[in-house]
């Protein structure tokens, strides 16, 4: 089961939900195949750590392709903007 | 052959060192072998003497070894680099690839062992050098090298090993190294560590004793007067004593990566870091430096492991430099090289169903080789490690008390539960399983 829902889709983004009530265990480190450019909609002190780097407040970032990362949990629900 | 030293000798001897650098018990190691070399008996009643009848029996065993080796190595048509690597490997009890693979010889530029002195003396000449920069920017490898220097100065008084472009130098040129370590007019003895993955070099002597006592908030001149120090002669501890307050009272500076650890209370075996990335592992190295001379508290967790294992260290296995002891997740955390070489290329990524699930580099202690050690189930089960009945029974079932050898799967299985943070259980279990 995943850890979040997407709200919406299209071929161009993805608006994308993480529940407070999700287990921080849950958001894994991990790699995508393809290049990722992230906009906050809706974000109270979610972080964000890019491998080799200690984690920062989630806002714009660009994650390249195969690059780890993981989300670290803050306060509330997490809404952002996955810019395909 | 007699009884080479007096009753009593060795424990006087081992008790002195018993709290400094461990190269000092191998001396003794090395006495004796020399000693039954030359068939010789020696009477040693001070521990000073042991450097003379050590020095003079090193210079005897060199010349000897070198004469029969070329005559050997020689015969055989041998290149002279080979054979000069091949006498250096007999004669320094040092395999002479870790110290190739240790120094970035390209980086150091001294003419001589006096021009080396002085640019330790000289921070300008310190600064040019990208990794004396290190030692500058943390006091504790400043302390070292001062401590050192004049310890070396006033007692060890012969140069024994000097790693440095000059040794490698002086090996490139043949046996003429031999000529420079053994050198008559060598005031000064210098002894180097290299750190493990040549970013530091650290000189060392017999004063690790002083520092030790200095770090662990003794009066400092108590730990100076009952140090090997007071054999100095009073200029040297003029000079060292103006020196070495200006040091101590700088903090150590630690990256931002270990402020981070220790601001937020987090375990640096854990970390914040992807277990297996370059900066879990480059934190862990930092650590260790730090445990090693008492410069930092770490969690009881996080000090069991550095106590009983060789965590934040690395070995070598099959040509790439690993870090010990870590367990590594082979399905999600496959070790990326670029850790090592800047290359981004994946090892040991196993496929599914092909190899155990974990997998971690530890040294043997026998051969002092480091090994790749797999474990864990294969058939997909899951470790139910946060489950007190479960880990009971599996440490019952395998009998994890007796299972204490960390060359063996069954050591690591047993301990699977220490490592619960790293290996992605979220929690970390005391004990065993």
């Amino acid at each position: 089961m995943k850890p979040y829902i997407d709200i919406e889709r299209t071929d161009e983004y993805i608006i994308r939900e993480f529940g407070q009530n999700i287990d921080p265990i849950e958001l894994m480190w991990h790699r995508d195949d393809e290049d990722r450019l992230i906009q906050v909609i809706e974000n109270k002190d979610w972080k964000i750590q890019l491998d080799n780097e200690l984690p920062v407040l989630l806002d714009k970032v660009f994650i390249p392709k195969h690059k780890w990362h993981r989300l670290l949990k803050g306060e509330g629900n997490l809404k952002i903007k996955i810019i395909l | 052959m007699k009884s080479v030293l007096p009753t009593g000798y060795f424990g006087k001897f081992v008790d002195f060192y018993s709290n400094g650098s461990s190269g000092r018990e191998d001396m003794i190691g090395r006495v004796i072998k020399f000693l039954k070399y030359f068939k010789l008996d020696h009477q040693i009643d001070r521990y000073t003497d042991l450097w003379q009848v050590y020095d003079e029996l090193n210079r005897k065993y060199i010349r000897k070894k070198t004469k029969d080796l070329l005559n050997e190595y020689g015969i055989k048509g041998l290149d002279i680099d080979i054979i000069s690597k091949k006498i250096y490997d007999e004669i320094t009890f040092v395999p002479v690839d870790d110290v190739f693979n240790s120094i970035n010889i390209t980086k150091y530029d001294f003419k001589d062992e006096d021009d080396f002195i002085n640019h330790i003396f000289n921070k300008t000449n310190i600064r040019i050098h990208k990794d004396w920069d290190v030692i500058l920017d943390n006091d504790r490898y400043l302390i070292y090298e001062i401590l050192s220097y004049e310890g070396v100065l006033a007692l060890c008084d012969k140069t024994h090993c000097i790693r440095s472009k000059n040794m490698y130098q002086s090996m490139s040129r043949g046996y003429r190294m031999f000529n420079f370590v053994d050198k008559s007019n060598i005031k000064d003895s210098i002894f180097f560590d290299v750190s493990k993955n040549g970013n530091y070099v650290r000189i060392h002597s017999c004063n690790d004793r002083l520092l030790k006592a200095i770090n662990s908030g003794d009066d400092f001149d108590d730990a100076f007067n009952t140090s090997l120090l007071k054999e100095v002669g009073e200029d040297k501890i003029k000079i060292l004593k103006e020196l070495l307050p200006k040091f101590l009272k700088k903090e150590t500076v630690i990256s931002e990566s270990l402020k981070y650890h220790i601001d937020n209370n987090m375990s640096v075996t854990e970390s914040i870091y992807r277990s297996g990335s370059t900066a879990h592992i480059n934190l862990l190295k930092e650590s260790r430096e730090l445990f090693d001379i008492n410069k930092i508290l770490l969690s009881n967790d996080d000090k069991i492991l550095f106590e009983s294992t060789d965590i934040g260290r690395s070995g070598e296995y099959m040509g790439i430099r690993v870090p010990l002891d870590m367990p590594f997740d082979s399905e999600i955390n496959p070790i990326n090289e670029a850790l090592y070489k800047g290359r981004e290329v994946e090892l040991n990524h196993p496929k599914r169903g092909g190899s155990k699930k974990y997998y971690v580099y530890t040294k043997n202690p026998d051969t002092g080789k480091v090994i790749k050690v797999c474990f864990g189930d294969t058939t997909g089960l899951t470790a139910k490690i946060s489950d007190p009945e479960a880990r009971k029974s599996f440490s019952a079932r395998h009998k994890c008390n007796t299972k204490n050898d960390r060359t063996k799967p069954g050591y690591w299985s047993c301990r699977l539960t220490r490592y619960g943070k790293i290996l992605g259980f979220g929690k970390n279990y005391p004990g065993y399983w």
